[in-house]
């Protein structure tokens, strides 16, 4: 058996619609240059011609290191689909060149000692903002050290068989227009759907007026969503602030997709192909009879409101 | 060093060309030099509300193609303050005859000669408005107390965001204190619980304005006017952010009213 291709400043991804490179957000650049400079001499064959989505986390890029990723793809035949990044600037950088930019991560190069994803039942206000004690540490989505650790196989035709996913999947996948200035089209970055995992978008800011965060997985927004604003998740939708705008969970169909949040009083509430009647003549001036922790969810037909428990 | 401040909105008619001319007037009569220009291309209208539609030779169009030696050229001298000073905007030409980077260009030009540089910025986000924020190092944005003005304000803050436009302060323009006591009308509370950006200044509702408009005087200059009023605080916190914010009053019945009102929910709750 081929030996298996180990990185220690990347975590390398093939899933269904795409290849996924996740740089780990502490590794120091040279290494992680290194390390995608022999991308394609560790994955010969199957990573020909391959347009791989770079996911930043956190870090900061520069111009010059943006540049330096692109060659060095470029020199390999590789090329790049897209980026995710929280930084404005990092994304700023990649839409200057013409490459499409999500706001968010997906957090599967993140630091030891963060929790990835709860499950649905016990989902906390804020998974992604609390500080895990190590008893709740689950397995990482994917161990940061050795990626991939499936056989190479197998991993070669989860590689091939997304790539040939792709072009159906543009239009179902995700697309975000956080800045319709600089991409006028509702068309995103098309990032890549884990089988094993649905991949959380944590977001720490307001969204205004004409935002549209649209994401295969959950969403976790810590700032209030405006009206006029959306967020589309194919999975769960957690807002911390208040949430006015329009949100539609599970939008892929997942009926056991839920919404939760401590202020309700949405423009639009969706689960799946249903809508949240809600209370009648919600006006601009009443406040919401609603409060805690709320939770939205399917009950057979209909949506349905419910306050959780306090701990 | 100037400092480049647009005068935003969204929604078109919501009062940015009154708060142009106004600041500009009171930053003026406090002793600095400023510029205000109008980027309304197509659309003019600053120079009528400050009365100097009559003096116009050379316009924004004008200064960005080179059809003048210097921006200097096309400046005219508001003869009430010697510092005070408006780029006309073109009446006959198109939106897109400037571009961003022309107009940041000028700003920078203009931030050396002036204390305050103040963009009069078209309703819309499309090309005048991207034109509007491309110079600009803060932004005041100015919204009425209505549901869509707040709506279209909050998306602009979104963009201005987005520009990384750090400093964004809001106006809120033609408050009617006794509608929002009646629950009427969105109170300022309501506004700022959206935009959540901090609040320069209030505006009331008031028909000197629409009379100084016509004049070409600015409202400011207007010892009885409360919207002129409101607009020197403005422009004391613009100069010192310590300054406290005066809030337009209710009348007398209006307050009893409220009184009435109160005493009515008690008894009932
Ligand atoms: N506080 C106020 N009280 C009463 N009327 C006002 C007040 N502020 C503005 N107005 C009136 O509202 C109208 C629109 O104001 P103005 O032209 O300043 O708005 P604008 O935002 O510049 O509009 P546009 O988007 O068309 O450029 C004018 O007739 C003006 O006199
Ligand atoms: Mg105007």
């Amino acid at each position: 058996m081929a030996s298996v291709a180990t990185y220690s400043s990347l975590v390398l991804k093939g899933t269904r619609h795409g290849l996924l490179a996740s740089i780990r957000e502490d590794a120091d650049w040279p290494h992680v240059l290194a390390e995608l400079a022999r991308l394609s001499q560790d994955h010969p064959g199957f990573l020909t011609d391959a347009s791989i989505t770079f996911d930043f986390g956190w870090r900061e890029i520069t111009e010059e290191q943006f540049d330096q990723v692109i060659t060095s793809l470029h020199s390999q035949g590789l090329s790049c689909n897209g980026i995710l990044s929280t930084s404005l600037n990092t994304r700023t950088i990649a839409e200057e060149r013409g490459y499409r930019a999500i706001i968010g991560r997906l957090g599967l190069a993140k630091h030891q000692g963060r929790r990835m994803r709860q499950e649905k039942e016990e989902v906390a206000p804020a998974p992604q903002a609390s500080t895990p004690t190590p008893d709740v540490i689950e397995q990482p989505a994917a161990p940061a050290e050795v990626v991939p650790q499936a056989p190479a196989s197998q991993i070669e035709e989860s590689v091939e068989d997304s790539f040939d996913a792709i072009p159906a999947a543009q239009e179902e996948s995700v697309e975000t227009s956080i800045e319709p200035s600089t991409s006028p089209s509702q068309e995103g970055v098309h990032v890549p759907r884990f089988d094993d995992e649905e991949p959380t978008l944590y977001l720490r800011k307001t969204l205004r007026s004409g935002q549209k965060v649209v994401f295969a997985g959950n969403v976790v927004l810590l700032g209030d969503l405006n009206p006029g604003a959306a967020i589309e998740a194919d999975g769960d939708i957690i807002v911390m602030g208040q949430l006015r705008g329009t949100v539609h969970a599970g939008a892929e169909g997942d009926l056991t997709s839920t919404i939760i949040t401590s202020s309700l009083r949405p423009t639009q509430l969706r689960i799946a192909d249903r809508f949240w009647q809600g209370e009648r003549n919600q006006s601009f001036f009443k406040k919401s009879p609603l409060s805690g922790t709320l939770k939205a969810r399917l009950d057979g037909d209909s949506v349905v409101v419910e306050a959780l428990p306090a701990r | 060093m100037g400092k480049v401040i647009v005068v935003t909105s969204g929604k078109g008619g919501v009062g940015k060309t009154t708060a142009t001319a106004n600041i500009g007037a009171g930053l003026a009569s406090q002793g600095h030099s400023v510029v205000l220009i109008d980027t309304d291309i197509g659309l003019r209208n600053l120079d009528l509300v400050l009365g100097l539609e009559n003096r116009i030779v050379f316009d924004l169009v004008d200064v960005v193609e080179g059809k003048c030696r210097s921006f200097r050229q096309a400046l005219i001298k508001d003869k009430r303050f010697e510092n005070l000073h408006i780029l006309a905007s073109a009446q006959s030409r198109e939106k897109d005859a400037v571009k961003p980077a022309q107009m940041k260009k000028l700003c920078t030009e203009l931030k050396d000669a002036f204390d305050y540089i103040i963009l009069d910025c078209p309703a819309g986000i499309e090309m005048g408005f991207k034109n509007a924020i491309a110079g600009a190092d803060e932004a005041i944005v100015v919204t009425n107390p209505e549901v869509s003005a707040v709506r279209d304000a909050d998306r602009i803050v979104g963009l201005l965001e987005a520009a990384e436009i750090d400093t964004i302060r809001l106006i809120l323009n033609r408050v009617k204190p006794g509608l929002i006591q009646r629950g009427q009308m969105l109170s300022v509370e309501d506004v700022q619980d959206i935009l959540s950006i901090e609040l320069l200044g209030q505006v009331p509702e008031d028909e000197r304005i629409v009379h100084s408009s016509n004049k070409g005087e600015p409202a400011i200059l207007d010892g009885k006017s409360r919207a002129g009023m409101a607009y020197r605080n403005i422009v004391a916190r613009i100069l010192d952010p310590a300054v406290p914010m005066v809030s337009p009053q209710a009348s007398i019945w209006a307050k009893l009213r409220r009184v009435f009102t109160a005493d009515l929910g008690a008894q009932v709750g």
